[in-house]
């Protein structure tokens, strides 16, 4: 009872819960809150060494690969799925704070919180999921599926009695889904996402340059000259890592199509799944797919030119939603509007 | 061949996107067949879009996409064109604010060392200090309605033992008009009935209203005959103190007396509601009113009514508990 007055003070909350971002959608807001799912961890000196938050988001992040011994700055997700729960629970703590900060401070807050889990993640990975938000303080917690809050949240007419196919380009994972009449009639999972090109770009440069760069850098090489089909111009970009053999730190540069050679294999990967996908869908489905194209989401979306391979591999028509990035978490938001409406039929059972 | 800059200058001026959209192809050479089989739609599905017809195209998602893809195509800012459209406008924010700040905020935000990019941090803060005043009003609705409840059921729950117990040996004439008036009064019925006629009256009824208790444990344990008499008598005087002939000839009275609980609610034929509360046994009620009386009784056997000094036969209701009946002139052979 006591938590259903403070639910009165808190705001219902759609959390796509990323490997890579951690984004919030507040109803009637929009997204309040877009950071690194990151968590810097201090160990405290003496004795049993307890270890408390240094950090959580975007200062963690700029930690990573920065810090000393007694910090250790971890992504608490894996391939989409919580990998340390309790710094999970913690994260999502601090982050659903945050949202509430400018508020109530005498209430803690108690939101009714929908939080979005890969469509290939497993019992006890989703039942992880709920319980770490149900600990960091939510009322009642929600599943759906990432392909279906894409969907929703891209705008497509996942209630009509014609087929929708959503890919969502996630950091962790790759999510592939046919929707028709707001249920999922294939989906699958690959556990490819932003981060096996980040680790692509990673190995490349390691093996043609004898030279090491992090996460970090990677990440900015992808953001900056990164492509997923070859294009007119070549961008180049200048980076420093540190040279395996002098193990000095060296300034060169790449260019665009040297990562396009280091990005194949993880595109490859995304592409299969995608065909395989296609083969899976029963063929009116299929037909409506084929007639009005498939839409890309998720942050992988925004890699340049990803949508021209997608077509060229597919010879389909292939759209880059509106704001790729903040889909899911939208169209999290707009299923927990929809809870009033029709029910809870958008929603993963567990 | 003309350079996309070139084509988009000419063409600047043109109102219909879907316009700019075809005079663009037709400068680049392309047929709608061309653009079509490189989108991969169909070629209606361009015709359509040329002659700003979105609707035809699909969702709003999907014909965006192929704008988009179009306007690559034949070198047009897409973000510029596609909220011209009817039905695309909503999607004209959008890039602008949420897109940018998810793409390029990441970077920016690392270097500026910012806090999360809450992109609409004022108006959330203008929300907070509105929904901080709300809660405060709000709290202090709830204060007040707790404090009138309380004020009303410290007032109304010692109702039922004062009216019960035989009343304190009160002066007839210092009972004011104040007293019958104040909320919550032990006996409010019988009181607000008169007052709501004649000052004067109002003074002489709540006295004998009061007194009647005084005597009547007395009379109700021994005798239930005697006292129907006496009441009588006490009323016959009445009116003559009150001086009203009118009002003596219209109202009835109705006496109730209770042998066990029950709760009693009775209406005269005005509707006006002379009493409405549970009355305890060993209490009685002298009511005014016109008849005839709707009565209610939680407990029958346990009450005795008596109009104009007459008893009423309830034994009729003799099986049952509660009993739902009119008292009066009109309704005299019913009982």
């Amino acid at each position: 009872m006591f938590a259903r007055l403070r639910g009165l003070f808190s705001n219902d909350l759609s959390i796509d819960l990323g490997t890579a971002n951690t984004l919030i959608y507040v109803k009637g807001e929009g997204i309040v809150l877009n950071e690194p799912s990151v968590v810097a961890i201090r160990m405290e000196r003496g004795t049993g060494n307890p270890k408390n938050i240094a950090a959580v988001g975007i200062e963690a992040k700029r930690m990573l690969g920065r810090t000393p011994g007694n910090i250790q700055a971890i992504r608490p997700l894996k391939d989409g799925v919580i990998a340390d729960f309790t710094v999970t629970e913690k994260m999502l703590q601090h982050f659903i704070h945050k949202v509430h900060k400018d508020k109530f401070k005498f209430f803690h807050p108690s939101p009714r919180v929908l939080v979005c889990v890969p469509c290939g993640s497993t019992q006890v990975e989703r039942r992880a999921i709920r319980e770490s938000a149900a600990g960091a303080g939510a009322r009642e917690v929600y599943l759906i599926e990432e392909p279906m809050a894409a969907a929703i949240g891209a705008g497509l007419p996942v209630n009509e009695a014609s087929g929708s196919m959503v890919l969502d380009i996630g950091g962790g994972t790759t999510e592939v889904a046919v929707i028709s009449l707001t249920g999922i009639v294939y989906s699958a999972s690959v556990r490819i996402g932003g981060d096996r090109f980040d680790e692509a770009i990673i190995n490349y440069v390691r093996r043609n340059y004898g030279t090491l760069i992090g996460e970090s850098t990677a990440e900015r090489i992808k953001e900056e000259i990164g492509s997923a089909y070859p294009g007119d111009e070549v961008l180049e970009i200048e980076v420093r890592g540190r040279n395996l053999a002098e193990g000095i730190p060296r300034s060169f540069t790449l260019n665009s199509n040297e990562i396009l050679e280091a990005l194949q294999e993880p595109l490859s990967g995304i592409v299969s799944a995608v065909k395989t996908a296609l083969e899976q869908t029963p063929p009116e489905l299929g037909a409506d797919v084929a007639e009005r194209g498939m839409v890309l989401t998720g942050g992988g979306a925004l890699l340049r030119d990803f949508d021209r391979l997608l077509a060229e591999e597919t010879g389909l028509p292939v759209l880059v939603a509106e704001d790729p990035l903040t889909c899911v978490a939208r169209g999290g938001g707009r299923a927990l509007e929809m809870i009033d409406e029709t029910g809870t039929d958008v929603f993963a059972s567990e | 061949m003309s350079t996309p800059g070139q084509v988009d200058t000419e063409i600047e001026t043109t109102a219909a996107p879907g316009e700019r959209l075809r005079l663009a192809r037709e400068a680049l050479n392309l047929s709608q067949q061309d653009v079509a089989e490189r989108i991969r739609i169909g070629v209606d599905k361009v015709a359509a879009l040329e002659v700003d017809e979105v609707a035809r195209v699909g969702a709003p998602v999907f014909a965006a996409g192929y704008i988009r893809a179009y306007a690559r195509i034949v070198g047009l800012p897409a973000d510029e064109l596609i909220p011209r459209f009817d039905g695309l406008e909503h999607l004209a924010a959008r890039p602008a604010t949420l897109a940018s700040a998810a793409v390029d905020g990441n970077l920016e935000r690392l270097s500026a060392g910012l806090p999360a990019a809450l992109s609409r941090g004022n108006g959330r803060r203008r929300g907070a200090t509105l929904r901080l005043i709300g809660a405060g009003l709000l709290i202090l609705a709830l204060v007040g309605a707790l404090l009138w409840v309380m004020d009303n059921g410290s007032l109304s729950l010692p109702a039922a033992p004062v009216a019960s117990t035989p009343a304190k040996p009160l002066p007839q004439n210092a009972l004011p008009a104040s007293a019958v008036e104040r909320p919550g009064d032990p006996l409010p019925e019988p009181p607000r009935v008169e007052s709501d006629s004649h000052g004067p009256q109002t003074l002489a009824i709540p006295a004998q209203v009061e007194a009647e208790p005084a005597s009547e444990p007395v009379g109700r344990e021994e005798d239930l005959a005697l006292a129907p008499n006496a009441r009588a008598a006490a009323s016959g005087d009445e009116p003559a103190d009150a001086g009203e002939a009118l009002a003596a000839e219209v109202m009835n009275e109705l006496d109730l007396y209770f042998q066990e609980d029950s709760w009693v609610e009775v209406r005269d034929a005005r509707g006006e509601r002379l009493m409405h509360r549970l009355a305890r046994a060993g209490q009685s009620q002298s009511l005014r009113g016109v008849a005839p009386f709707a009565v209610v009784l939680g407990y029958v056997p346990g009450v005795t009514i008596l109009l104009d000094g007459e008893a009423l036969d309830l034994s009729r209701y003799q099986g049952r508990r509660l009993a739902r009946f009119s008292v009066g002139a009109e309704t005299a052979n019913e009982n």
